[in-house]
């Protein structure tokens, strides 16, 4: 008798203690369908909702976001996790950029099914959530071309160490987002194994079909080598492809060059007449400043469709009308500033500034 | 400010035939014209480059002493009198500067040479061999002129086109100017534009030609050109591949040789996959454009009209073909010129693109869309303003089935130079200021049965930034404010502040720091978070120009769960043992998303690498 009361006491004992097995209770996300625009490679910003109802500290995982339906399974959403220690029914949210291929739109274009689905666990039973990709004029974020080159026009160049150099980025994109850009540079020991490390940030919200150029910032040249530059759409981008986003390079010389001068009006992107002031920073034991206006067609070189030439000390000018007329019949593209020493060396340059049309 | 010299003159204007000229041994041109009857001020170029500066008349013409020398060679010189209106050619001709031995070729070459061991956590080293560089040349007196890049790497992630030695760009041009005829030929990678609509922003390879006469009165030129943007040998001339391949021309006219409005039209026709496809589709097109100034160039304006058809996969039938239309103009008027050189512009631009408009030969385009803008545009010595606003209606000539929405855009954008004393700058240094915001709302205007809902919302970003430079310091400070209110079903209103830092110093001797540091606070429906980032670059010159170091530091927080942090320091130690060679010994960790060369985490590396470089081009080539 003692012993079966003993045993039931056990039993019930136990009973109580018993802990209740975890699960993921709801899992929405918006928005849902996806909308996306047809015209190129799309920039989706999901956001997940996912409730739990745990008894014990537990890990909510979602291993990776795959999409189906296009020529082949992509899978373009990482693993996101969360540490829960809340016991009872919790929610909690995340976000995402993901990527959707030009594939998988060409076959949505086509009529097939597309979708995107992730997988919810926190070890027991996951919970899948598929959601559809709906064509429309607008939707998330995307790209359509993204073309990326140096100041000449080039995807490649060589310049100087201390050399100015910049780079642009025209980007033509359809639908809405915030495109959080971020300029990397890898280099200059490690070729292309080693890490990029941002320079700069470029956050502009994008809507509707457009062309947008976003120009960078001043490049390392200090350090003789080859780099890489990229532009990505965020910092967290790991899906880098190139065509859609590309991978440029540069060499730096060990040879010391021109200083650099700087430039003050008019600024990129203004428009080039008459009445237009140019004013730059002087350059120290210049003897002649050449105003020089740099063409289209200017791959690999420094094509000059026109100059003026201004003796030292003066650091502004502006045009006559035919060198006007020289830039609108030639398609000038840059300005720059060169100084010259007073037996002809070239002693200091500024980086080319675009002139006009940067949206 | 520019000087030159007036001259009094009287009566009727004569063009000289060019005819070599008499050399100047001192660097120098003469040019030989009759000035004895000519009244107004004389302006002169030799080679497109205006040295009015460095001209002088003498006695049966005009001397230029440019005070950079001009090299031995020959140049063309156009020397024109303002008439009260305008500038007029009066004289043309083309001298030869003397000076020594007839110049050869310059030939010029930048190669970067590397062989690196490097050994990832620990294992058996990789060997890395690479040889990047480039040549260019100038010949026939800056009339030819050639350059190609190369890449050679036994790294298989870097190399061209998948091959271990390939070619990058490459170009080959030459142009010659005529009694009659100007012209430009390029064999290789190049950048055309002939409209705004049909050809515009190409930078592809192949062949092209382009013809000027001497007056400008008549301009034409052609194309063969790769309808993608590729490198490396295969199709090296950009011409062998019929379904990666588009041709075109143009033909411009100006009517009056008073004014400068010009006609002209373009064509264009290929095989090619267009920007967001990924079949090879087949198309042709054809724009009208007419350009020109007025008002002593005040007012400039441009209309462009194209039409293309296209068909994205060629002769089969997935896809029929279709046609689209295309119209932009613009208008620009200096409403105010100031004495110093100060200017206010204001444009108009009106674009409308139908969604089904697709050029191979305008990758930039972007179709279903109208556009109209209004822009100011002010210039002073100290400060800018640039103001825009345009409204925008998509889906134009697109699907029925499809939404149509509202997009407005208002942004100005400002920067401000006060005036120091530049000589005692003091603690100010030599500021700057930039300035801006930016306004879009967007608003549905129709929605079709089973269309998606709306998408509206209202975003405002507002920044503001200070830089100053000293002598051996800089830094700079921006901050963003931005605001993304979400007026969709999704409800994902976001509110950011982010904060950027730059400091840098040099002791102008060996040191070299850099610090960039961006803080940002988003708040979004998942919660508040902030990312950090922070990067210190610093170089010494232990033994200037033999040895030196370099350490970098890069850390990255970002606040969202699932986020990848990360974490990487490296530093090197390079030894210049020769003129052009050196020994670069390199190591550092990085963990998390900063870890991205090996599963491992935290990874680590330790180098040796030998560089060698070759130099020829002496900077700006």
């Amino acid at each position: 008798m003692m012993i079966r009361v003993f045993t039931l006491a056990v039993t019930l004992i136990a009973l109580c203690t018993a802990p209740l097995s975890a699960a993921v209770t709801g899992v929405s996300a918006s928005p849902n369908p996806i909308t996306v625009n047809d015209q190129g490679s799309a920039l989706a910003n999901l956001r997940w909702t996912v409730e739990v109802t745990t008894s014990t500290p537990t890990t909510l995982v979602s291993t990776v976001g795959t999409v189906t339906g296009g020529p082949s399974a992509e899978t373009p959403g990482r693993q996101l996790q969360k540490r829960i220690t809340t016991l009872g029914v919790t929610t909690h949210r995340f976000r995402e950029r993901i990527r959707i291929s030009r594939a998988s739109l060409q076959a949505l274009r086509s009529g097939a099914t597309v979708t995107y689905s992730r997988a919810w666990s926190d070890g027991g039973a996951p919970a899948t959530l598929v959601l559809a990709l709906q064509l429309t004029s607008g939707g998330e974020l995307s790209i359509r071309s993204s073309d990326l080159k140096f100041g000449n026009d080039s995807s490649t160049i060589t310049v100087a160490r201390g050399e100015a150099l910049t780079a642009y980025a025209r980007i033509t994109s359809a639908g809405r987002g915030r495109f959080n850009g971020v300029w990397q540079v890898s280099g200059p020991n490690g070729g292309s194994t080693a890490s990029f490390v941002p320079v700069g940030r470029v956050r502009q919200m994008l809507a509707g079909p457009r062309s947008t150029v976003f120009e960078s910032p001043e490049l390392p040249t200090d350090r003789p080598g080859s780099y890489l530059l990229r532009l990505l759409p965020d910092p967290g981008a790991s899906d880098v492809t190139a065509g859609v986003f590309p991978t440029i390079r540069y060499r730096v010389l060990p040879s010391d060059g021109a200083d650099a001068i700087t430039l003050n009006t008019p600024s990129a992107g203004a428009s080039i007449t008459p009445a237009t002031r140019f004013a730059w920073n002087s350059a120290a034991g210049a003897q002649v400043y050449r105003l020089e206006f740099l063409a289209e067609g200017s791959v690999g070189t420094r094509n000059r469709v026109a100059a003026v030439d201004v003796a030292a000390p003066a650091t502004t000018t502006s045009i006559r009308s035919f060198t006007a007329a020289r830039l609108a019949r030639n398609g000038a593209k840059f300005w720059r500033v060169l100084a010259y020493s007073s037996d002809g060396n070239l002693i200091a340059a500024s980086a080319p500034r675009r002139i006009g049309g940067t949206d | 400010m520019n000087r030159y010299q007036t001259l009094l003159i009287a009566a009727a204007l004569l063009v000289v035939p060019g005819t070599p000229a008499p050399a100047q041994a001192d660097g120098g041109v003469f040019i030989a014209f009759d000035h004895s009857s000519l009244s107004g001020d004389i302006a002169v170029e030799i080679d497109g480059i205006d040295m009015t500066e460095f001209a002088a008349l003498t006695e049966g013409g005009l001397v230029v002493q440019p005070d950079i020398p001009l090299a031995p060679g020959t140049y063309d010189v156009v020397v024109y009198l303002w008439t009260g209106e305008d500038y007029r050619v009066i004289a043309t001709d083309t001298v030869s500067v003397e000076g020594g031995a007839a110049a050869g070729p310059d030939i010029g070459v930048a190669v970067v040479n590397e062989v690196e061991a490097r050994s990832l956590n620990g294992d058996d080293p990789d060997i890395r061999a690479e040889s990047d560089g480039r040549i260019e040349i100038v010949g026939a007196g800056g009339r030819l002129k050639a350059g190609a890049a190369w890449l050679a790497t036994t790294e298989t992630a870097d190399q061209l086109a998948g091959r271990p030695v390939d070619l990058g760009e490459y170009y080959l041009e030459y142009s010659m100017s005529g009694e009659k005829l100007d012209f430009v030929g390029r064999l290789g990678h190049q950048t055309l534009s002939y409209d705004r609509a049909l050809v515009s922003d190409l930078n592809r390879r192949g062949v092209s030609a382009y013809f000027t006469t001497t007056d400008q009165r008549l301009e034409f030129g052609f194309f063969g050109l790769q309808s993608q943007d590729a490198i490396g040998v295969d199709n090296g001339l950009g011409l062998a591949d019929d379904d990666d391949l588009m041709f075109g021309g143009t033909i411009a006219v100006r009517p009056s040789a008073s004014t400068d409005l010009q006609f002209g039209i373009t064509a264009y026709s290929g095989r090619g996959m267009a920007e967001d496809s990924l079949t090879v589709g087949e198309g042709d097109g054809v724009a009208a454009f007419f350009r020109g100034a007025t008002a002593d160039q005040r007012l400039r304006y441009q209309f462009d009209a194209a039409f293309t058809e296209f068909d994205e996969d060629a002769e089969l039938l997935g896809y029929s073909e279709v046609n689209g239309t295309a119209a932009l103009a613009d208008l620009e008027y200096d409403l105010w010129q100031g004495d110093t050189g100060g200017v206010l512009t204001l444009g108009f631009a009106y674009e409308r693109v139908e969604r089904t408009f697709t050029s191979l030969a305008a990758p930039g385009m972007a179709p279903g869309r109208e556009d109209i803008r209004l822009r100011f545009d002010y210039y002073n010595d100290q400060t800018t303003l640039n103001g825009l606003v345009e409204h925008k209606t998509t889906n134009v000539g697109g699907p029925d089935d499809e939404p149509i929405d509202r997009i407005v855009t208002a942004q100005l954008d400002g920067t401000h130079i006060p005036y120091f004393n530049s000589e005692a700058p003091g603690w100010m240094g030599s500021p700057s200021l930039e300035f801006g915001t930016i306004l879009t709302v967007q608003d549905r205007l129709e929605t079709p049965f089973l269309a998606p809902p709306q998408e509206d919302f209202n975003d405002l970003q507002v920044y503001g930034g200070l830089s100053v430079q000293h002598d051996n310091w800089s830094w700079s400070a921006t901050y963003t404010f931005a605001r993304f209110d979400d007026e969709s079903a999704a409800n994902a209103d976001e509110t950011s502040h982010q904060l950027d830092a730059t400091l840098d110093w040099t002791d102008s001797d060996r040191w070299v720091i850099g610090t960039n540091t961006t803080l940002t606070l988003i708040d979004d429906f998942t919660g508040q978070f902030v990312d950090t980032e922070f990067g210190l670059t610093a170089s010494y010159e232990f033994v200037p120009g033999e040895w030196n170091g370099a350490f970098g530091v890069n850390y990255y927080d970002y606040g969202a769960p699932g986020s990848d942090d990360g974490f990487s320091v490296g530093a090197d130690v390079t030894w210049n043992f020769a003129p052009s060679a050196e020994l670069v010994f390199s190591g550092g960790v990085a963990t998390g998303g900063l870890a991205t060369e090996s599963p491992e985490d935290p990874e680590w590396f330790v180098g040796l690498m030998l560089r060698q470089t070759i130099d020829t081009m002496g900077g700006v080539f």
